[in-house]
């Protein structure tokens, strides 16, 4: 079977395996390529080589120091930093999407650019999907 | 001469106030007899040195100039003695008989012709002849005093805090007095020859007592209250007792004196009135510390909470994200066939991660803060070990691993501890070693070790490099390479082991020479009352 032509490609930031499994497949049915790396680096690598329609991000993530949560230091706040910075990339919508909780890292991510901030538990696949359709160009 | 009388009595004077003054201040000051000494040899060394300036008796002169030499040597004695024990260590008996009896000898040489052999009376003053033994007595009070120079400048680098300030300030008056009276008393008549300076020795003396005073009065805070006050009411009592000289009648002499008892009185009280406010006062200030520090603590423990909350509340949504995610697209019905066996079995372990997430939190929050000592029981570890081994038998047969358990060389007493805790951090230990170890063997051991055992958990894993050794211990710290190998983690394992360990009076620590060189992890824990298994 010839499967049809993306309509979209993401690029999703996510240590977890398994959602990272379970987001690739509903996107696919969504007919949206999603891309997914688990640290930043590579993120701000893979956005400027594929230059996706959008980011989602996840702001917990491990670092190569040992620590995996430092509050208000989280590592998706740096990616938000440093693709800010970056002219190549700095126009990529961002939808923050994380277990974190809190109304400091939400206001950060705003200030820092992002568009939306979607609690991953608070959703089932397929309702993350629509919300994040939204933010898709047309 | 007059005047040189009255500068010395004021001297005498400001001396013997300053002792007084520093008694009213604090009667259980334990540096006060110490205190006491110092003036009453300083007092006895400045009248000594006036008579036997001003007599022209010889056998008085020779008796004044020897008490001259007698009452520095004591003096660099008790500066000696008080710079060993400040601030509250404990001499040796027997070198402080040491001390004592070697001081006193020479005090008693003093007396013989050995150390002074003569006296020359001159119009100018008084010259000595040097006996066989005075370079010895020289050597001897030069060695104390140096003695007590360099003790006291150790413990001032080793002291902080209000023992620094106060020695800073004790050791500054003596430097000057020592100068003063050095230059004045030793130099000028021992290289010139002359001793007409030796008289201005005492005025430096004041330097040292009124420095020293308050170094040793220095931590009242209000300070400058209570000195004003004492000051004032010294001038007082003062005035009013020189006050009964100026009548000429008896009766007036006699209403001075009443007059100066009751000032004396008066003023006494006035000094104690104000010495117990700013007692009371020092009392609010302590209290007002102690309350903003335990305030500061509570702060940063309710942030501490907070910020474990959010974290939990993190790492508790995870497997929920996943569990939600798998069910609903099986319900949804976007995996069928072995893809939806497949996510069964992933809903399955999210669960079990989530459970396990759980028991770590409350562990952690448990044994968070301060330390709790678990109920101890001798515990044979070597049969623990043995059984979380045989726990584990599925979990390191997948791995394909090879778990070596070295025979002890000798037997291995009962360690104290709690049973069922070590449990849970051996089993962590072994869950480590398995997860982290791709391919070769986790070797267990035992060591005694005086008077603990150490079980060593040796496995030929992925190492530990340098930055991730330095969280290891820490809550939530979980490396990159470690989440790839055992990604459900909650990063509270070897957090919650090294509570309990301590908890339980033990220690643990690991080794490793960096990434991809294995990990040894040690326990180190007491035997039960050294009996044998």
């Amino acid at each position: 079977m010839k499967r049809l032509p993306y309509s979209h490609k993401i690029l999703f930031i996510e240590d977890e395996k398994n959602l990272v499994d379970i987001y690739h497949d509903i996107f696919e049915i969504n007919n949206i390529l999603l891309l997914s790396t688990d640290n930043i680096e590579d993120g701000i690598i893979i956005a400027k080589k594929e230059n996706p329609d959008l980011i989602l991000l996840d702001l917990i993530l491990p670092v190569t120091d040992g620590a995996v949560l430092n509050i208000g230091r989280e590592e998706g706040l740096r990616f938000l930093e440093l693709i800010k910075a970056n002219k190549q990339i700095k126009d990529i919508p961002i939808v923050v999407f994380t277990n974190l909780d809190s109304r400091a890292a939400r206001a950060r991510t705003r200030e820092l650019g992002a568009i939306d901030y979607i609690i991953k538990a608070n959703y089932t696949p397929r309702e993350a999907v629509e919300i994040i359709k939204k933010h898709l160009p047309k | 001469m007059y005047i040189n009388l009255i500068l010395l009595g004021i001297i005498v004077l400001i001396n013997f106030s300053l002792g007084v003054l520093a008694f009213i201040n604090n009667p259980r000051n334990k540096n006060l007899k110490i205190f006491f000494l110092f003036i009453i040899f300083l007092v006895t060394w400045i009248i000594a040195n006036y008579f036997s300036d001003i007599t022209k008796d010889y056998f008085w002169v020779i008796f004044w100039l020897r008490l001259t030499f007698i009452a520095p040597v004591l003096f660099a004695t008790v500066l000696l003695y008080f710079g060993l024990i400040f601030p509250a260590e404990k001499l040796r008996i027997s070198s402080r008989y040491l001390l004592g009896i070697s001081s006193l000898i020479v005090s008693i040489l003093v007396f013989s012709n050995l150390i002074i052999k003569d006296v020359v009376i001159k119009e100018s003053g008084v010259d000595v002849v040097f006996g066989y033994l005075g370079a010895v007595y020289l050597l001897y009070f030069v060695g104390i005093l140096v003695a007590a120079l360099i003790v006291l400048l150790k413990k001032y680098f080793k002291s902080k805090d209000l023992e620094k300030k106060q020695l800073k300030t004790f050791i500054l008056g003596l430097f000057l007095f020592l100068f003063g009276a050095t230059v004045t008393n030793l130099i000028i008549p021992f290289i010139w020859g002359l001793f007409e300076p030796s008289k201005y020795g005492p005025y430096f003396s004041v330097i040292f007592t009124t420095l020293a005073f308050y170094a040793i009065t220095k931590h009242h805070l209000f300070k400058v209250k209570i000195i004003a006050t004492e000051i004032f009411a010294v001038i007082l009592s003062i005035i009013s007792f020189a006050q009964i000289f100026i009548y000429e009648s008896w009766q007036g002499r006699f209403l001075g004196t009443i007059l100066f008892i009751f000032v004396t009185f008066f003023s006494y009280l006035l000094i104690r009135s104000v010495l117990k406010e700013v007692k009371s006062k020092e009392q609010i200030e302590r209290l007002n510390k102690e309350l903003s520090r335990k305030n500061e603590y509570l702060d940063e423990l309710l942030k501490q909470k907070s910020e474990f909350l959010h974290v939990t509340s993190h790492q508790l949504k995870t497997p929920i994200s996943i569990i939600r995610g798998y069910l609903s697209m099986i319900i949804d019905g976007d995996y069928k066939g072995t893809k939806k066996d497949e996510a069964i079995i992933k809903v399955m372990q999210a669960t079990n991660r989530l459970s396990d997430t759980v028991r770590d939190f409350l562990d952690a929050s448990d044994l968070e803060g301060e330390t709790i000592y678990f109920k101890l029981e001798p515990v044979n570890i070597h049969d623990i070990l043995k059984e979380t081994i045989s726990d584990k038998q599925i979990l390191i047969k997948n791995k394909n691993l090879q778990i070596i358990m070295a025979e002890p060389h000798e037997e291995i007493p009962l360690v104290s501890t709690s049973k069922d805790r070590i449990i849970d951090v051996f089993s962590n230990l072994i869950d480590n070693a398995v997860y982290y170890t791709p391919k070769g063997s986790i070797t267990i051991s035992f060591i005694k070790k005086g008077k603990s055992v150490i079980v060593e958990i040796k496995d030929t894993g992925i190492g530990i490099s340098k930055e991730e050794s330095a969280k290891l211990f820490e809550k939530f710290s979980r490396s990159s390479r470690s989440k790839l190998l055992r990604p459900d983690g909650s990063g509270l394992g070897l957090f919650i082991a090294r509570k309990i360990v301590i908890n339980c009076g033990g220690k643990i620590w690991f080794h490793s020479d960096g990434q991809g060189t294995g990990t040894s992890f040690f326990v180190e824990l007491p035997i039960y009352n050294d009996k044998k298994i």
